[in-house]
């Protein structure tokens, strides 16, 4: 490890403050729960901890991505979610803490779309979540899930089509529209 | 070829993923075709509010998470310290415990022994029996070399049971001398077969892996079985290319007092009973020594003890190194590295796999502790 001790601490304070947020609002959509969220991605960081940095940090953001699904993962197959249409699940979304109001519209619009996310296949819900809520591109989403960039284009092209017609279907998503 | 409106290439456009001739194609496309202008724009749309939905989190990790990660940089950091200090020493540290049957109850003796010189197995001796009378720590001299180490295992799973009654039933954390941790250990089948030898039916296992509240140190699990219809005698040396001094760590069991023995002394392994022995080695080197074992007197394959650089720890292994953290926590032994983050940091990765029911009891058990101690 060429860095010194204080480089590395400063390394791993970066990739927390960087990676923090984006990671716990991806673990939730899997575990739906901020709680548990927020224990996967700790864990996640701490095995970043373990890492050679000369390693990781030229992809830093698919490996933390990649680890972190595989630890939501391992939880949903502890637990043997299914993954049916649940409105009760989503209620967590909502009910965790307490939100300004602004903070409870962006709620319930996450809650509606995942809602109809939740109508998808595993690989579709999963590329259009870290492409639109992650911000990453089909390259970054391949390294991440080990699907080629042809498939995650149709995914997120059959996926974006099923939506439409669901969200069209159910009279739209902004409330009091 | 003329782009259809239905075609995944008008979303890889809206989403900019598309090479600049692809895009140039589309581009030509929305311009002379209506249908595929009318895709594109709803494809923009659908993509907008998507977006906006699902939009970022701002939720971040608790203070105490955070300080539980910066720990951990900090303990990893100190790696790369150590490396650049010298000389290379590593320091054994032994937990044992043995998984005979449970109707098994006789004691046997097992032996580790190491390569010293001859000068010093009374003086190692000495202090390994004071440690195994009061079961504590011993704090060896610097510069102390190897000897011949034994180990008396005894049978039966007490202590976890004292452990559980008094956490559950009395709302009590245990007293140091009721944590046996070989004890603890016994209570579960657990096994090592990432490196497997074989001789005359028996066979040692082995599985390496770094500690995870002491990235400095590994984890060395060993399990020896009997064969399968007979009794054989097994003894076993650990064996390293660098001084060995005599470490921490011999936790929670007793001994008959002092030996100048400087001969192994053998176990006599029944058909299929097994022992099992947990070894924390200070050595940050990949390759940490090798076990070197005899059955009947006869020498068995060599095995060398390296740290697998792509590969997990197996779900015994993590176990095993859940109760040793446990019971280390529980001890109050280690304290700063076996604090109640790294404690349950370790339960939760236990956690996530699916798990028998003693398992999950003693992860219940783990998590009432903790509350306990909060309280």
């Amino acid at each position: 490890m060429k860095m010194n001790p204080q480089e590395y601490e400063s390394f791993i304070e970066r990739a927390v403050t960087e990676f923090e947020s984006p990671l716990i609002g991806y673990a939730r959509t899997y575990l739906y729960d901020l709680d548990r969220a927020r224990d996967v991605v700790q864990d996640t960081f701490i095995r970043l901890c373990r890492q050679d940095p000369e390693k990781v940090e030229e992809y830093l953001k698919t490996w933390l991505f990649t680890v972190c699904r595989n630890r939501c993962l391992d939880v949903l197959r502890k637990e043997k979610r299914i993954q049916t249409l649940d409105e009760d699940k989503w209620s967590k979304v909502r009910e965790t803490e307490p939100s300004p109001d602004e903070q409870m519209e962006q709620d319930e619009r996450l809650a509606d779309v995942m809602r109809y996310m939740d109508r998808l296949s595993e690989n579709q819900k999963e590329v259009i979540l870290l492409k639109f809520q992650q911000g990453m591109s089909y390259d970054e989403i391949h390294k991440v899930t080990n699907l080629t960039q042809g498939n995650i284009g149709f995914l997120i092209h059959s996926g974006l089509k099923r939506l439409r017609e669901l969200i069209n279907l159910n009279g739209g998503v902004e409330h009091g529209t | 070829m003329e782009p259809k409106s239905d075609e995944w290439r008008l979303t890889a456009y809206v989403l900019g993923e598309l090479t600049p001739q692809e895009a140039s194609k589309i581009e030509y496309a929305v311009a002379s075709d209506p249908a595929v202008r009318l895709a594109v724009e709803e494809t923009e749309r659908a993509q907008a509010r998507i977006a906006e939905a699902l939009g970022r989190s701002s939720d971040t990790l608790l203070p105490r998470q955070r300080s539980a990660i910066m720990r951990a940089a900090r303990e990893a950091s100190g790696v790369a310290e150590v490396k650049s200090l010298k000389p290379k020493r590593q320091i054994l540290n032994i937990w044992s415990w043995p998984v005979a049957a449970a109707a098994v109850v006789a004691a046997g003796m097992f032996f580790v022994n190491l390569i010293t010189p001859p000068e010093t197995v009374s003086d190692v001796n000495g202090a390994a029996s004071n440690a195994r009378e009061n079961g504590s720590l011993i704090s060896p001299k610097k510069g102390t070399s190897v000897t011949p180490l034994r180990l008396t295992l005894e049978s039966g799973n007490k202590s976890l049971a004292v452990i559980a009654r008094g956490i559950r039933k009395d709302r009590n954390l245990p007293a140091s001398e009721d944590v046996k941790i070989e004890e603890m250990l016994n209570a579960f089948p657990l096994d090592a077969k990432r490196s497997v030898a074989l001789w005359k039916g028996c066979s040692l296992g082995v599985e390496v892996l770094r500690c995870p509240w002491k990235p400095s140190s590994k984890l060395v699990f060993l399990k020896v079985r009997g064969a399968k219809d007979t009794t054989h005698e097994v003894a076993l040396e650990y064996q390293s290319s660098e001084v060995v001094e005599l470490g921490d760590k011999l936790v929670g069991y007793k001994g008959s007092g002092k030996t100048t023995e400087s001969k192994p002394m053998a176990r006599i392994m029944k058909p299929k009973e097994d022992v099992y022995l947990a070894l924390l080695i200070d050595a940050d080197d990949e390759a940490i020594g090798r076990l070197s074992w005899t059955v009947d007197g006869e020498r068995a394959p060599v095995l060398n003890l390296k740290e697998p650089k792509d590969k997990d720890a197996s779900k015994d292994a993590r176990f095993a190194t859940l109760v040793c953290g446990f019971g280390l926590w529980l001890r109050q032994e280690d304290a700063p590295n076996v604090d109640d983050d790294m404690l349950l940091a370790m339960a939760r990765e236990v956690a996530s796999e699916s798990l028998v029911a003693d398992r999950y009891d003693l992860l219940e058990l783990v998590d009432q502790a903790v509350k306990l101690s909060r309280e």
